[in-house]
C-alpha cells in the first residue's frame, strides 16, 4: 500500500490556500460582489451647473459637496466599515440629451447611485439610463409625474411632484379667499415651454378648475421669453386678479420685473417651485420679491432640529443663503444613507430594494421636511408636504398649510405705489 | 385695441433694440462675407462687461460704454488678426466650425469669470415707465431703441459720408477692384470687424438696464441676427433696422393678442415668405 504525503505535505496545502485567500482579500476581489465593503461609495451627481438650470444646480452641487464632505469627515458610512464617500459631478449645460451621456459616465465610472437633475427634461431622460443599466437613480427636486409614472423600479423621487404641488398652491388659493373675504375672480396661468411646464400645465389647469375658479388666460412662452409686456398688458386689459407661474428662474424676475414696470397688481400671484424659491430671485429683485407667493417642499422656517447650523454652516462656506433646492439635495442624501445602512452594501438590486423600502421620518440623517419619505409602488416619496410661502423682506415664510405654516399670508398682496 | 396698441408699442421698442444686435452682424457679413456665429456672443461680452463695472464702480450701464467701445474695438482687432484674416477666403465650412469654435470658447471664459447663474443690472429706472394716452413704455426699453436709432443713423453716414464708408463699401462690391484703387483691403477688414464688435458690446451694455444675461444667451441672439439680416439684407444697415422692426411688432403683436409660443412659429412664416418673394432682402447690394 503507498503511503500517503502525511501531516507535512496538509500543512503545507492548508497554509497555501489560507496565503492565497488572504491575497485575493487583500486584492479586493471577491467571488460575489458587494460582500465585501469597499473602501469607496462612489456616487454618481447629474445636475445643470450652465444655463437655465444652473439656478437649481449650483445650490445643490454645493449641497452634495457640504452633506458628502461632512459624512467622509465624520467617518464614512458605518455600516460600510466606514467606507468614504467619492461623489462625481457632470454639468448637463440645461440639455437633456447631455444628462443622459452623463448618466452613462457616471455608470461607466463606477457610481452605486445617480442623483440628479433640477429640472424635469433632464430627469426624464437620465434616470432612463439609469433603468436600462440597473443602477437607482434618486431624483431630488422634479416636478414632471411622468419622472415616476413610466413603471421604472430603479427611479425615486424624494421631493413632491406636480399632482402634490399644484392642489396646495389651488387649496391655497381657496383658503385664503374664504379667511380673508378676497377670492380671486379671474385667472391666468403663465407656462414656460420646458418639459417641467408641459408636465405641470394640466394638473394646473385642473387643480384652478376643481376648486372652482374661472381660469381665463392659459398661456404658454418660450424657455428663451425676452419680453413680457405684451402678456401682462393681456392680463390687465383681460382684468385677471391673480396669476399662477410655472417658470424657471430668469423668467419669474422678468415676469415680476413687467408686473412692476406695467404696475399691474393683481390679488396675488402664486408658482409651483420654479424660480421664486431660488435666492437668485430674491437677491435680483431687491424687495419686488415680496409678496410672492410658491408652492414648494420647504422653507427656512420650518422647525428641524440642526437646522439652523446647517443654514450657518452653508453660508460660511459658499456665501449664498440655503434655499429649497438644498433641503431637496439633504433629504434625498438621508433616503441614500439610510438605504446603505440597512443593505449593507452597494450591490445595485440590494440597494435599490432597500431605497425602495425606505420609510424615515423628520429629523433622520437631517431629513428637512414633513412627514419625511417612503415609497409608494411607482417611487414617488407619498409622506412629504408641499407648502407654501410667501416671500417677505427678502425671507421665505411659510403660510400654508395651516398645521405647519410659521406665518400668515399677506392677501391681498400691496399695490406697487403702496410699497416703499 | 389697448392691449394691440400696447403690442405695436412694445414691439417696435424691441424690434429697435433686436437691430441694434444685428448691425454688427450684417456689417461683417456684408462687407467681408463672413458669418460670424460669435456675434451673438460678442453682445454677451458687452453685457458681462456692463455687469462687471456696475459691480465694481456702481457705473449705469450707459456710462460703462466709456470702457465697452474701445474693449470691444481692441477684442475685435486681436480676433479678426487670429481667426477671421486667416478663414476670410476659406469656404463657408472654415467660417462656420471658426466662429462657433470662437462662441464656446468666449461662453466658457464668460462662464469661469462669472458664473453660470442668470445676471442682471438694477438701476434707477430699470422699472419705470412713460405713460402715454394709457400706453406705457418702460424708460430702459425707450433709452436702448433710442440709442439703437442714434447708431443706425450714425453707421449709416459712416458707410455712405466717409471716405472709409466708401472704402467699406468698395471692399464688399469689389476687392480686387478696391485693390486696384489703392484701398487697403486688410486694414479696411480689420477696422469693419472691430466695429462690428464694438457694435455687438454696445447693444450688449445698452440693454443692462432691463435684460437678463446669461452666458449661453449668444446663440439663441446671433439666430435673431441672422433671421434679421435675412429679411433686410445683408450688409444694410436700414434693412437691419427693418428686419429688426418686423420682428419686434410680429413678436410684441403676436405676443400680446395670443401667446409669446405663437409669436416664434409667426416669425418663422414670415422668414419664409420673405425667402420665398425676395431671398436677398428688402435693402440687398446696400452695404
Amino acid at each position: 500500500m503507498e503511503k500517503g504525503r502525511g501531516w507535512p505535505a496538509a500543512a503545507i496545502g492548508i497554509s497555501l490556500i489560507i496565503i492565497f485567500l488572504g491575497g485575493i482579500a487583500l486584492l479586493g476581489i471577491t467571488p460575489i460582489p458587494g460582500l465585501t465593503a469597499p473602501a469607496t461609495v462612489k456616487v454618481g451627481i447629474d445636475v445643470g451647473l450652465t444655463g437655465f438650470a444652473a439656478a437649481w444646480g449650483k445650490h445643490a452641487w454645493n449641497t452634495y459637496q457640504l452633506a458628502f464632505d461632512k459624512v467622509n469627515a465624520e467617518g464614512g458610512i458605518k455600516s460600510l466599515a466606514g467606507a468614504k464617500i467619492e461623489y462625481k459631478v457632470m454639468d448637463y449645460e440645461s440639455k437633456p440629451d447631455i444628462a443622459a451621456s452623463n448618466a452613462e459616465k457616471l455608470i461607466s465610472w463606477g457610481a452605486s447611485v445617480i442623483f440628479g437633475c433640477n429640472s424635469s427634461g433632464a430627469a426624464m431622460t437620465a434616470s432612463q439610463v439609469c433603468q436600462r443599466a440597473g443602477i437607482s437613480f434618486i431624483d431630488t427636486t422634479d416636478a414632471d409625474p411622468m419622472i415616476t409614472g413610466r413603471g421604472f423600479k430603479w427611479v425615486f423621487r424624494t421631493c413632491p411632484m406636480a399632482s402634490q404641488l399644484v392642489p396646495s398652491a389651488a387649496e391655497f388659493m381657496t383658503y385664503q379667499g374664504k379667511v380673508t373675504g378676497v377670492k380671486p375672480t379671474r385667472v391666468a396661468l403663465l407656462t414656460v415651454e420646458q418639459a417641467f411646464g408641459a408636465s405641470v400645465r394640466p394638473v394646473f389647469v385642473e387643480g384652478i378648475k376643481r376648486e372652482g375658479f374661472n381660469l381665463v388666460e392659459d398661456i404658454t412662452y418660450p424657455t428663451d421669453q425676452k419680453d413680457f409686456t405684451g402678456v401682462i398688458n393681456k392680463l390687465k386689459t383681460r382684468g385677471v386678479d391673480f396669476v399662477c407661474f410655472v417658470c424657471s428662474t430668469p423668467d419669474s424676475i422678468l415676469l415680476i420685473r413687467t408686473f412692476k414696470e406695467m404696475d399691474y397688481n393683481p390679488i396675488g400671484h402664486i408658482g409651483i417651485i420654479g424660480g421664486q424659491y431660488t435666492d437668485d430671485y430674491v437677491k435680483t429683485l431687491g424687495k419686488d420679491a415680496d409678496y410672492t407667493f410658491d408652492s414648494c417642499f420647504w422653507t427656512p422656517d420650518l422647525k428641524v432640529s440642526g437646522m439652523a447650523d446647517l443654514m450657518k454652516e452653508y453660508r460660511t462656506r459658499f456665501g449664498l443663503d440655503f434655499d429649497a433646492t438644498d433641503a431637496t439635495v439633504i433629504n434625498s442624501i438621508a433616503v441614500y444613507r439610510d438605504a446603505l445602512d440597512r443593505a449593507k452594501t452597494t450591490e445595485p438590486e440590494k440597494l435599490r430594494e432597500a431605497i425602495a423600502s425606505t420609510d424615515i421620518g423628520l429629523g433622520r440623517y437631517g431629513y428637512l421636511v414633513p412627514d419625511g419619505c417612503k415609497f409608494d409602488a411607482t417611487g414617488q416619496n407619498i409622506k412629504q408636504k408641499a407648502i407654501v410661502f410667501q416671500i417677505m423682506d427678502g425671507k421665505w415664510l411659510s403660510v400654508y398649510p395651516p398645521g405647519v405654516a410659521a406665518s400668515k399670508a399677506v392677501w391681498p398682496i400691496l399695490k406697487w405705489s403702496q410699497r416703499k | 385695441m389697448t392691449v394691440f396698441i400696447q403690442g405695436l408699442t412694445t414691439g417696435i421698442l424691441m424690434g429697435c433694440v433686436y437691430a441694434f444686435f444685428a448691425i454688427g452682424f450684417t456689417l461683417v457679413l456684408g462687407v467681408m462675407k463672413v458669418v460670424n456665429f460669435a456675434h451673438g456672443t460678442f453682445v454677451v461680452m458687452g453685457m458681462y462687461l456692463a455687469i462687471f463695472i456696475f459691480t465694481t464702480y456702481l457705473w449705469d450701464p450707459f456710462l460703462s460704454l466709456l470702457i465697452v467701445i474701445p474693449s470691444m474695438f481692441a477684442f475685435g482687432l486681436v480676433v479678426y488678426h487670429l481667426i477671421i484674416r486667416p478663414i476670410r477666403e476659406q469656404p463657408l465650412s472654415a467660417h462656420v466650425i471658426a466662429t462657433i469654435g470662437l462662441l464656446v470658447i468666449v461662453e466658457n471664459i464668460i462662464t469661469l469669470m462669472f458664473g453660470s447663474q442668470y445676471r442682471t443690472v438694477t438701476v434707477s429706472y430699470t422699472t419705470s415707465a412713460l405713460v402715454v394716452g394709457g400706453i406705457r413704455m418702460g424708460i430702459a426699453r425707450m433709452l436702448a431703441a433710442g440709442t439703437s436709432l442714434c447708431v443706425v443713423a450714425l453707421s449709416y453716414l459712416l458707410l455712405h459720408r466717409t471716405d472709409f464708408g466708401r472704402a467699406v463699401r468698395a471692399c464688399a462690391d469689389d476687392i480686387e477692384g478696391a485693390w486696384g484703387l489703392g484701398v487697403d483691403v486688410n486694414r479696411t477688414f480689420m477696422v469693419a470687424f472691430g466695429l462690428g464688435s464694438v457694435l455687438a458690446g454696445f447693444s450688449g451694455a445698452a440693454v443692462m438696464p432691463f435684460a437678463v444675461a446669461s452666458p449661453s444667451s449668444g446663440l439663441d441672439i446671433v439666430i435673431k441676427a441672422f433671421v434679421i439680416v435675412i429679411i433686410g439684407g445683408m450688409g444694410s444697415v436700414g434693412g437691419a433696422l427693418v428686419g429688426g422692426l418686423i420682428i419686434g411688432m410680429v413678436e410684441g403683436i403676436v405676443s400680446a393678442l395670443w401667446s409669446p409660443a405663437i409669436a416664434i412659429a409667426a416669425l418663422f412664416m414670415i422668414l419664409i415668405i420673405m425667402l420665398m418673394i425676395s431671398p436677398e432682402g428688402f435693402f440687398a447690394g446696400e452695404a
